[in-house]
């Protein structure tokens, strides 16, 4: 496992990522009534950090590009946003930090596991700690299990489309240098 | 209607940033409209909806007169353009999806379903020239030149954090511009080719799907090549500085 320098160039990508992930999940929005959450393609940015700059670019930009989305129409998923996209970001890093030069196979199972992380994640946060935080902040009791259930199918299809499309973009992208 | 105060040059930034934390307050917090929406119900003249409509309305008229007095009438436009198309298409779209997939309603009624979209149009239409307004506040190149007048290791953490900002600011840009030179130069990236076929053939709607991901396409690399496009020259910027300020302790 290599360790990458962070340079003024990690920076500037990783910023650019984080806002085009949060483009990315605001332009492509299906709301998902049961839930009051939404279907979206912002992930594709998430795994494409992920795999491309490691677990901590990951991270920020899973965390940070979908929670700014989320407070422009849905702001109560806020806190999900946070911590299940900068899991998958990270955990896709993290993966893929392992995989030796242009290797897919271990890409691939690392965005997929991204893809798994936030239906799992989400599905946590819906079925039991939004519920459990709505006993004491009215304003999060808008899921319950039966809802989060509802949502695990459209999570599904958002994490493959995340997990194909960010493999496609490191491909057309892993070579790109800030500093020719 | 185009003279207004240049938000970049107006108090200091501390300031400014406070004052725009608390405007922004309700977007994301919903404190204190839903006292307000409350407030209103008590009075049994208005529903929960139109109470709720009413409260937020105003709201977002409180921003957008911000958003005119300090951006202009031009970049007001532009950003409600783009806030209205984006609430348009969400709310189209949970429609749509409701009709081919009852499922994701999960048993509400029609009503209360409408009424959740009409609470996240009004919520993007308030929130998104808002956030455009936050980033385009401060200047980028006033926050590198003060973060250069700092020592050590807080002047390197600084210039991380201000050539961030400065590329998501860009960013902001991009997409702006890419919406207005598209709607104008490429309609056919906004509006779907066939759109005069699709009565006359039964196969007419498939062709939507491939236009809307051509449209994706074209849009996530368009948007991808002009944010990456001017990294180079901001990187090379900032190592400048940062060399220069190195050689000079």
């Amino acid at each position: 496992m290599q360790k990458k320098k962070w340079t003024f160039a990690t920076t500037a990508i990783v910023a650019g990522l984080i806002a085009l992930s949060a483009i990315a999940t605001l332009v492509i929005r299906i709301p998902i009534p049961a839930t009051t959450g939404y279907f979206n393609i912002g992930d594709v940015f998430v795994v494409l950090a992920g795999l491309w700059l490691g677990p901590l670019a990951g991270a920020l930009v899973g965390g940070l590009g979908p929670t700014i989305a989320d407070a422009i129409g849905f702001p109560i998923f806020i806190p999900a946003t946070l911590i299940t996209k900068g899991m998958e970001g990270f955990l896709v890093g993290l993966i893929a930090s392992r995989a030796k030069d242009s290797s897919l196979t271990l890409r691939t199972i690392a965005a997929f596991a991204g893809g798994l992380t936030i239906v799992v994640g989400y599905f946590m946060f819906e079925a039991y700690i939004y519920p459990a935080m709505g006993k004491s902040m009215p304003a999060f009791a808008v899921t319950d299990i039966g809802a989060a259930i509802v949502e695990v199918f459209p999570n599904t299809i958002q994490g493959v489309i995340g997990a194909v499309g960010g493999l496609a973009l490191w491909k057309a992208l892993s070579g790109y240098n800030p500093k020719k | 209607m185009n003279k207004h105060t240049d938000i970049k040059k107006a108090m200091p930034w501390w300031l400014k940033f406070l004052l725009l934390l608390i405007f922004g307050l309700p977007g994301i917090s919903g404190w204190p409209t839903g006292l307000f929406v409350l407030h209103l119900q008590k009075t049994d003249l208005f529903t929960p909806e139109i109470a709720f409509i009413c409260v937020w309305g105003t709201y977002a008229c409180c921003v957008w007169m911000v958003v005119l007095l300090s951006a202009g009438i031009n970049k007001l436009l532009t950003y409600l353009g783009a806030a209205f198309t984006l609430a348009l298409t969400v709310s189209i779209l949970g429609a749509l999806m409701r009709g081919f997939f009852p499922i994701i309603a999960a048993g509400m009624s029609k009503e209360a379903i409408s009424f959740k979209l009409i609470r996240i149009f009004i919520n993007i239409i308030v929130f998104l020239p808002y956030s455009v307004l936050f980033i385009n506040s401060f200047s980028a190149k006033r926050l590198i030149d003060n973060v250069a007048q700092l020592g050590g290791r807080y002047r390197t953490v600084g210039l991380h954090l201000a050539l961030a900002f400065r590329v998501f600011q860009h960013t902001g840009e991009v997409v702006f511009n890419l919406f207005e030179i598209w709607t104008e130069e490429y309609p056919e990236k906004i509006l779907p080719r066939n759109k005069n076929e699709l009565g006359v053939r039964w196969y007419s709607p498939v062709k939507i799907l491939v236009w809307v991901w051509g449209s994706i396409h074209a849009w996530i690399f368009a948007c991808i090549i002009h944010t990456f496009e001017p990294i180079p020259a901001m990187v090379e910027e900032i190592e400048r500085i940062n060399r220069a300020q190195n050689s000079e302790r």
